[in-house]
């Protein structure tokens, strides 16, 4: 991984840094930039009559995480294997984002991107930000502020 | 803003503080010098900054302040209250004017025309029957030297001082006109031809010792050593095997204590910031209403948590306007009922164990609780029938319910029913108390008492169905052990409300597993406990499956979404390193309906009893007999390893929180006993102290009855009948105090141990 990232230093210019986490069978991707950091399946804490949409609480840097599962936000089953994290700032101090598995970082090209497409169903159109073509799949992208607690709280509750 | 702006605020603010201060005292003592000298050195240090930075507007005021300020200082003027009055709404326009240029960055637009007419025509007022041309003269003598400090300041030094001449010239004039005493106007010129000069120096003392510090860094250390403290409990959990290991923690753990001390201390601050504002507003109210009211403050010098020292402002402002508003009488009802006209207040803080407490005490009327009682009832706030069963001291405790308020009319000071229901709120919420303490005619004592921190609370760690939660113990008074047979039979129903009888009252229950709509487990627990709790006056029964050790957890706030639910109050990271939420009794209590009405029926068992002269005792089981002590005088029950237990001079001592506990070992003699071996601790009261007593068990509570000697008729000590059973109560002063002098010693090879541990 780490070769390939070197050669595409040369073309940074105009791709952009996306990681790619997979929940489910769907790929999808974050700017790197706005990533603060990767927890390794760390044990986390549940929180009785919290809404359906947090996966817990984990224990960062002295900080009380607040979690965010994206398998309940797209309402997928639960599955029991351990998450990986990934901790974002948000509009209420730091958060985290429970994936099934974070994977490797990929540069894709702005010309590569689409919006959402209309057939979308509302609550997945609310979360995403739209889809890079890659060349064998595609990588839909997601926006840390939609996935802030403080905002999901919002939407949900309208 | 840039840094020089905001030093000048942090930096004028405290000297309109102190201004405030001395204003207020100036009244009592209008002829003090000091006084005068500190309150124009605040003004024109303001005055001077805001030249150089360009507030216009302050300047201006800052100037009309200073020259009414000079003639006071010169002696030309006494001080009045009339002039304390216009130089305390300069103080507001200052403090106001400043508040918008720290939130804005601009001065704001604002009249100031008549507030600098007001203090011109205070310098005339009382100044006409002098020589006219002098204040004149001194009046418009100030500002000259200000701009030349200004346009010239490379020269500073130089031009101030043919200026020093003239002042003394004029000075001089004026001595032989008022006769001053030499000296004492010598001193004050000095402070006129070099005020800057004197600031620097006192500036550049404080600026040594001290250091300001931005909060949001301590509150970052303080996090960090949190998670220290919590370090340390996991590394103590695993190290229990190891030996060398075990040594080597507990020096961590010494450490790790010393070091969480130190950045409490550096967050610690004197309750008189607090305080230095109730003189004014004391004045400010008395004149309002018509009173005379004397304030006495004691124990200013008293620390507290920043934190905390801001959540107790409201609450004890609230509190200072009731004890003037409700407590203190007018001048004449005082003199008929032959007290003082003028009325005391005061304000006391004092250390007591972790806790700090605030008193604020009147020797006003006092409460009457027939008025109580029927403004209770007026507002349909009690039954009548409750209202009959209730004792004094409950009536009194009425008026902490919210909506209760017994002023006549309703002044703009105090009383639209918001009142002490609030201030036990606010207190409770950073887990303190409140106590009311009333005589008629006498006067009345609110007592608050405070945490000394909030960072670190001591909690009860319980499990719900697989999950750990920690409940602070400041609300728990209890716990009740059910086995599965007695969950069957002494768990009563009625229409769905579990109820539980403690000595004989019902207690309502709340099953936290239920409340939290956590899963069934399948298994059902052979076992419960009920945590009985009281949150801001309710009391009521926890029910959880099962406890674990109480542990000292660091308060993690929750994120807003999760603060939402309600019922935690935030998490933490438990020495296991497993995370817990801590639960909050009061919002439990609220949203399980728990009502204020059952809550009076412990006091009242207590109180009855105590009136027949029998108090409650708790029961202990020592090494081969059965002992008590006072139920009032226990602070709160411990398990710990009897290896924990250390010798000073042949006395067995607990080292606790950093304080060391004198014991009465009272199973000493016990050969079973094994280091490892858990015992009791029972922390009790003994006047000022703290003592601990080494039991190996609590057996109960229970009234007990004093006996009196056969023949003699007089009253047995320390024996008393509890059961039906003979018992000897310890004497808890009977257990040898601290050793003075030594204490210092054994600071000293701690200290000693400490060093090592660095080389």
């Amino acid at each position: 991984m780490m070769p390939s990232l070197l050669v595409r230093t040369a073309a940074q210019d105009e791709g952009i840094e996306m990681c790619s986490v997979r929940v489910g069978q769907t790929l999808y991707g974050i700017a790197v930039t706005s990533i603060l950091e990767i927890l390794g399946k760390p044990a986390k804490q549940p929180v009785p009559l919290a809404p359906s949409y947090i996966g817990g609480l984990v224990h960062y840097r002295g900080e009380v995480l607040t979690t965010v599962s994206l398998r309940r936000l797209l309402e997928m089953p639960a599955h029991d294997a351990i998450e990986d994290i990934l901790v974002f700032e948000g509009a209420d101090g730091y958060f985290g984002l429970l994936v099934d598995e974070v994977g490797e970082v990929m540069t894709v090209l702005p010309a590569d991107f689409e919006g959402n497409p209309s057939t979308l169903d509302d609550r997945r159109k609310a979360l995403f930000a739209g889809a890079y073509k890659l060349s064998n799949a595609l990588l839909v992208m997601l926006d840390p502020e939609r996935l802030d607690p403080v905002c999901l709280a919002e939407t949900a509750s309208a | 803003m840039d840094e020089l702006t905001r030093e000048f605020l942090i930096e004028s603010q405290e000297g309109l503080d102190r201004m405030e201060r001395c204003l207020t005292e100036l009244e009592e003592r209008p002829e003090d010098r000091e006084l005068l000298a500190e309150i124009f050195r605040s003004v024109h240090t303001i005055k001077g900054t805001t030249g150089f930075l360009g507030f216009s507007r302050l300047e201006s005021l800052a100037h009309a302040g200073e020259n009414l300020l000079g003639l006071l200082r010169d002696g030309k003027l006494l001080a009045n209250a009339e002039i304390v009055s216009g130089l305390l709404s300069l103080l507001d326009i200052l403090r106001a004017v400043l508040g918008e240029i720290e939130g804005t960055g601009q001065e704001g637009e604002g009249n100031d025309a008549a507030m600098i007419q007001r203090l011109h025509a205070l310098q005339h007022g009382t100044a006409e029957d002098e020589n006219a041309e002098a204040p004149d003269a001194s009046g418009e003598d100030a500002p000259p030297p200000k701009i030349s400090l200004q346009d010239v300041s490379p020269k500073k030094k130089r031009a101030r001082k043919p200026r020093a001449g003239e002042t003394a010239a004029i000075a001089s004039t004026k001595d032989a006109e008022i006769a001053k005493p030499d000296d004492e106007t010598k001193a004050i010129e000095v402070y006129q031809a070099e005020p800057q000069t004197v600031q620097t120096r006192t500036a550049v003392n404080a600026a040594e010792s001290t250091l300001r510090v931005d909060v949001d860094l301590l509150n970052r250390m303080m996090n960090l050593v949190g998670e220290l403290v919590l370090t340390r409990n996991q590394i103590l959990q695993m190290v229990s095997t190891d030996a060398s290991l075990a040594m080597l923690s507990r020096r961590l753990d010494m450490v790790t204590a010393d070091l969480r001390e130190s950045v409490m201390k550096a967050r610690m601050q004197p309750v008189s910031h607090v305080f230095s504002k109730f003189p004014r507003m004391v004045r400010d109210l008395a004149q309002q209403l018509n009173k005379r009211v004397r304030l006495v403050m004691e124990g200013q010098e008293t620390e507290l948590d920043k934190s905390l020292l801001e959540a107790i402002k409201d609450p004890l402002t609230h509190s200072v306007r009731n004890a003037i508003d409700h407590g203190i009488e007018v001048p004449h009802v005082r003199e008929a009922a032959g007290k003082d006209p003028e009325g005391t207040l005061r304000l006391r803080a004092y250390q007591e164990g972790s806790h700090v407490v605030i008193e604020v005490s009147d020797d006003g009327g006092g409460m009457k609780v027939e008025r109580i009682r029927d403004k209770a009832l007026e507002r349909k706030l009690i039954t009548r029938e409750r209202a009959a069963q209730l004792s004094d001291r409950e009536l009194m405790q009425l008026i902490f319910l919210p909506g209760f308020s017994t002023a006549e009319a309703v002044t703009n000071v105090s009383g639209r029913g918001v009142g002490m229901d609030v201030v036990r709120t606010n207190v409770e919420k950073i887990g303190g108390k409140v106590e009311i303490d009333s005589r008629p005619g006498k006067g009345t004592t609110l007592r608050l008492r405070i945490p000394l921190t909030l960072a670190i609370v001591p909690a009860l760690i319980v499990h719900s169905r697989g999950q750990s939660f920690a409940l602070p113990q400041g609300a728990l008074s209890e716990l009740v052990h059910l086995s599965s047979e007695q969950i069957k039979t002494q768990v009563e129903w009625m229409e769905g409300a579990a109820l539980y009888r403690l000595r004989g009252k019902l207690l309502p229950l709340v099953f936290l597993g239920t409340l939290l709509k956590q899963q069934e487990q399948t298994e059902k627990p052979n076992e419960t406990y009920i945590a009985v709790l009281n949150a801001e006056g309710r009391r009521y029964g926890l029910v959880v499956d099962s406890l674990a050790d109480p542990e000292e957890i660091v308060v993690k706030p929750l994120s807003s979404v999760l603060k939402r639910i309600g019922l935690f109050s935030g998490a933490t990271v438990l020495g296991n390193g497993e995370m817990a939420l801590i639960l909050d009794p009061g919002a439990i209590a609220t949203q399980s309906n728990i009502g204020m009405a059952l809550e009076d029926d412990e006091p009242e068992a207590l109180e009855t009893s105590v009136e027949d002269g029998s108090a409650e005792y708790l029961l202990m089981q020592s090494a081969s007999e059965q002992t008590a002590v006072p139920l009032d005088s226990v602070l709160r029950i411990e398990r710990i390893p009897r290896a924990q237990m250390e010798w000073l001079n042949g006395m067995p001592v607990l080292r606790f929180d950093g304080t060391l506990l004198p014991l009465k070992d009272g199973i000493a003699n016990d050969a079973a006993a094994s280091p490892e071996e858990e015992m009791t601790i029972v922390v009790c009261r003994d006047g000022e102290r703290h003592v601990g007593v080494a039991v190996a068990q609590v057996l109960d509570v229970a009234p007990g009855k004093p006996l009196t000697e056969a023949g003699t008729n007089t009253e047995a000590h320390d024996v008393i009948l509890l059961k039906e059973r003979v018992t000897s109560l310890v004497d808890l002063k009977r257990i040898p105090a601290l050793p003075r002098q030594s204490e210092g010693e054994l600071m000293e090879t701690w200290e000693a141990g400490r060093v090592e541990v660095l080389a």
